[in-house]
């Protein structure tokens, strides 16, 4: 099954665990199954409208996904979709 | 309050780097652990400021690229990504609205306020849950060195931002 990756700040939502197996054959699949599994994540991933914040990143088996080509990018069975995020403030 | 206790070395580093940077926004991460609440920070991991122009004197970027670079040698060291540090050029060391809006909970936030390229106070501070703010942690500056670890800062290669 592919995993979702998740940086240190986001374990928490979910049990702890850094790696969530997903079900789903593209990542708008996947991600709906992570927070099917871990609801507590949506908040701190999408904003108020259902997209994704700004800072949240995706990587699909090393290569950055733009958000307009994350949503049906097919993943593999052994995929890993890193959620990586941007650091930014003032 | 949460303690939050850096190592000597990299706390002076984290002023030294934000007094580099003036009149710019200076940036980078936290290398540490937690362990049952408590956080320590061993090492600073520098960082260009990834805004252009004008806007670096108010903003700063860490790219997710850069995150994800670090993260790996973080990992590589034994220690994990525990948080963020910045300036804040002639204004105060506390969070805004803009720190708010890009904040990750679980990390921590030190900010220094560098007036007319002087450091000045260095706080930190940790989102709430709601996302509504931040709560101020209380830094302890940590004495002695661990033996066990390597240099207080690293880099990216080929962007030497602060001291090293």
């Amino acid at each position: 099954m592919p995993v979702v990756v998740l940086p240190a700040p986001l374990r928490p939502y979910a049990s702890g665990n850094k790696d969530v197996a997903v079900r789903g054959e593209t990542v708008r699949e996947s991600l709906a199954d992570l927070l099917r599994q871990y609801p507590g994540l949506e908040g701190q991933l999408f904003n108020e409208d259902g997209v994704l914040r700004p800072f949240v990143h995706l990587f699909l088996d090393g290569e950055e996904i733009t958000q307009s080509e994350e949503a049906d990018a097919n993943l593999r069975m052994d995929s890993r979709l890193l959620v990586v995020p941007s650091i930014a403030g003032g | 309050m949460n303690k939050i206790a850096i190592r000597g070395e990299a706390l002076d580093q984290i002023r030294a780097a934000a007094e580099l940077s003036y009149p710019d926004e200076g940036a980078g991460l936290l290398f540490g652990e937690t362990k049952e609440g408590d956080r320590v920070v061993a090492e600073i991991h520098c960082l260009g400021n990834r805004r252009e122009g004008e806007a670096r004197r108010r903003r700063y970027l860490i790219e997710a690229g850069d995150m994800l670079s670090a993260e790996k040698l973080a990992e590589s060291k034994g220690l994990e990504v525990v948080g963020v540090f910045h300036s804040h050029p002639d204004h105060p060391a506390r969070p805004s609205d803009t720190d708010r809006e890009w904040a990750l909970p679980w990390y921590s936030y030190v900010i220094t306020s560098v007036d007319g390229g002087e450091a000045r106070q260095t706080s930190s501070w940790h989102l709430r849950e709601d996302r509504s703010g931040f709560e101020e942690e209380c830094i302890e500056r940590g004495v002695g060195a661990d033996p066990g670890l390597g240099p207080a800062v690293s880099s990216n290669p080929g962007e030497e931002r602060g001291a090293d």
